[in-house]
């Protein structure tokens, strides 16, 4: 059986169920705001083979037929039934004693996970995640990082004053063209290290590796970060579909699989002749935007993958 | 130069540190993550053909991709004093961009570093109680049986093994286990544990039963070394001494990895 765990609701989620459905997958579909109607029991036998029984809205459901796992949670203190009821400290405890076991059963799970915490991880540093792409035989950007004003100043001229800078760890920012009038700020690095980047040109792409497929979205934008178009005061981005060259291809999936990610959006930057410079791999891509804007069957193709491991293990 | 990068209150790191270099023939460098904030350009550049990172000390010295030839790293975050009095969320922020720029730095030095870096421990693998024991148990050891349910009061030994005072300890350091005569037995299951989480140092902690019978508790890749005899001292100074020596056609072990 697959086991889905997140919000029904939300949209990568949803997309994933509708997919199942059609395709008619074995599925348990954990709404974690229902937490309240979840039991856990975990056991690690002399064995060592991690059992147990997830108990959820009055059926069991035995942790050992679970072959293949789709991950998306919400952080669990935000969810409306804690952030509304800070009060309730019994609640609170439940749900968070519900969320650590139901992570250690993902983490530890015997089957295939989509993705396990460990290797989501590679995303907290963005260099981390550029030696890695490297080391898969990818293009990287120039990148400096520092704490020093006069290295920041050099590496800016270096690039021919033609620098991006955005954050380092996992947290989302917008990436910023750096300019003449930020210069003075420089001397602020001093207290925390900045991620300064040429700027490459060619076209944004996404490419979503599901194990072996890739499925790429090409993004028509003409601002420097393409997910704030409209607020750079420019037109929308616009997607369409795209192909890889076959080289390219194996290159992601064996770049997903080093980070050892099922699963992931990978960032790039195509120039003229084809070839890729990579920015950045998110290891739980929220990928109803490409695939509802451009089309693309990333749901379907992930429903299948699940599906086929399911068929095999059982 | 043998690099160490640890916290003052790590009084296990210092005294390994003031034994490898007694004999004042090991050209070594401390830094305490505590004195951070005096130091100058931490800086690190990747590209296709660049990998290079630097620290300039508060004396001066310049530790780099290009000098250091084995670099333990003991420190898993930062806490930059800066930003310790403001708010939460802002030093929430600064805290996760110190800590992903730490773990980009310390993958210029891959080639150098003791233990394997790992995105979830800087300084090793780490994991949880169940995570150990599943490993332990592919390495050969006899693992306890575990049971946690969603109605414990209690979650902490999840991430917290119970040491007792029946717990005894195994040192692996380069494909080689220290131990009392009686642990000695457990030295296959210790390197394949070792091999499996891809850690060069590594403390095993295994328990004796009732029936006499040894069980795998936890480990751990920050060793408390004091504890050890002397041949692990003489094991550790011996790979400071050969890590020291060139390489056919290179000056250093880590310029395997382009620098400019």
């Amino acid at each position: 059986m697959i086991l889905i765990c997140g919000i029904p609701s939300e949209p990568p989620i949803e997309l994933l169920t509708n997919e199942l459905d059609i395709i008619g997958a074995n599925y348990l579909l954990w709404n974690q705001r229902e937490f309240n109607k979840t039991n856990i029991s975990l056991f690690l036998t002399a064995a060592g083979r991690v059992s147990g029984t997830l108990q959820y809205c009055d059926k069991d459901y035995s942790l050992e037929n679970i072959t293949a796992i789709y991950c998306r949670l919400t952080d669990w203190t935000t969810l409306p039934e804690i952030e509304n009821d800070d009060t309730n400290m019994k609640l609170r405890e439940r749900c968070e004693h519900i969320h650590v076991l139901m992570q250690l059963f993902i983490d530890n799970c015997q089957g295939t996970v989509v993705n396990r915490s460990e290797d989501m991880m590679s995303n907290s540093s963005k260099p981390y995640q550029m030696f890695l792409a490297k080391e898969a035989g990818i293009k990287i950007p120039d990148t400096c990082i520092t704490t020093s004003e006069e290295i920041a100043l050099d590496f800016y001229e270096e690039k021919q004053q033609r620098v991006i800078y955005k954050s380092i760890s996992g947290t989302r920012s917008i990436v910023q063209k750096l300019k003449e009038q930020d210069l003075p700020n420089l001397g602020k690095l001093f207290f925390c290290p900045t991620q300064f980047q040429e700027f490459a040109e060619g076209q944004n792409l996404r490419v979503h590796v599901i194990n072996e497929a890739t499925i790429s979205t090409a993004i028509h934008s003409d601002a420097t970060d393409y997910r704030y178009a409209a607020k750079e005061g420019g037109e929308s981005a616009t997607l369409s579909h795209t192909e890889l060259q076959a080289h390219n291809k194996l290159k992601c999936v064996r770049f997903s699989k080093d980070l050892g990610l099922f699963f992931s959006g990978l960032d790039f930057k195509q120039n003229e002749a084809g070839e890729i410079t990579c920015f950045e791999a998110n290891p739980m891509p929220g990928y109803s935007y490409y695939e509802q804007s451009a089309s693309q069957p990333i749901a379907y193709t992930l429903a299948c993958e699940l599906q086929k491991i399911d068929e095999i293990i059982t | 130069m043998f690099f160490l990068f640890c916290s003052k209150a790590d009084i296990e790191a210092t005294w390994l540190y003031d034994q490898a270099t007694a004999n004042h023939d090991i050209d070594a460098e401390i830094l305490f993550v505590e004195d951070l904030y005096d130091c100058r350009n931490w800086h690190l550049r990747v590209s296709d053909d660049i990998s290079f990172a630097e620290v300039i000390l508060p004396g001066g010295r310049k530790i780099n991709t290009g000098n250091v030839t084995l670099f333990l790293n003991r420190i898993n975050s930062i806490h930059h004093p800066f930003w310790e009095k403001k708010e939460l969320i802002e030093r929430q922020y600064f805290q996760q961009e110190w800590n992903a720029f730490l773990l980009g730095w310390l993958k210029a030095f891959e080639a150098v570093l003791v233990n394997k870096l790992s995105p979830t421990s800087f300084s090793g693998f780490s994991g949880t109680s169940l995570r150990w024991s599943l490993m332990a148990h592919k390495a050969g050891f006899v693992v306890k049986p575990q049971s946690y349910l969603s109605d414990d009061r209690d979650m902490t030994c999840i991430f917290t093994p119970n040491i007792s005072k029946r717990t005894k300890s195994l040192l692996i350091f380069n494909k080689k286990v220290y131990c009392n005569m009686e642990l000695a037995r457990f030295s296959d299951e210790c390197l394949n544990l070792a091999a499996h989480c891809h850690c060069n140092l590594l403390e095993v902690f295994v328990e004796k039963r009732g029936n006499g019978q040894y069980k795998f508790i936890t480990a751990n890749s920050l060793p408390a070394f004091s504890k050890y005899s002397q041949s692990f001292i003489r094991a550790f100074r011996f790979s400071l001494i050969e890590a020291q020596k060139p390489l056919p056609g290179k000056k250093y072990k880590n310029e395997l990895v382009e620098t400019f």
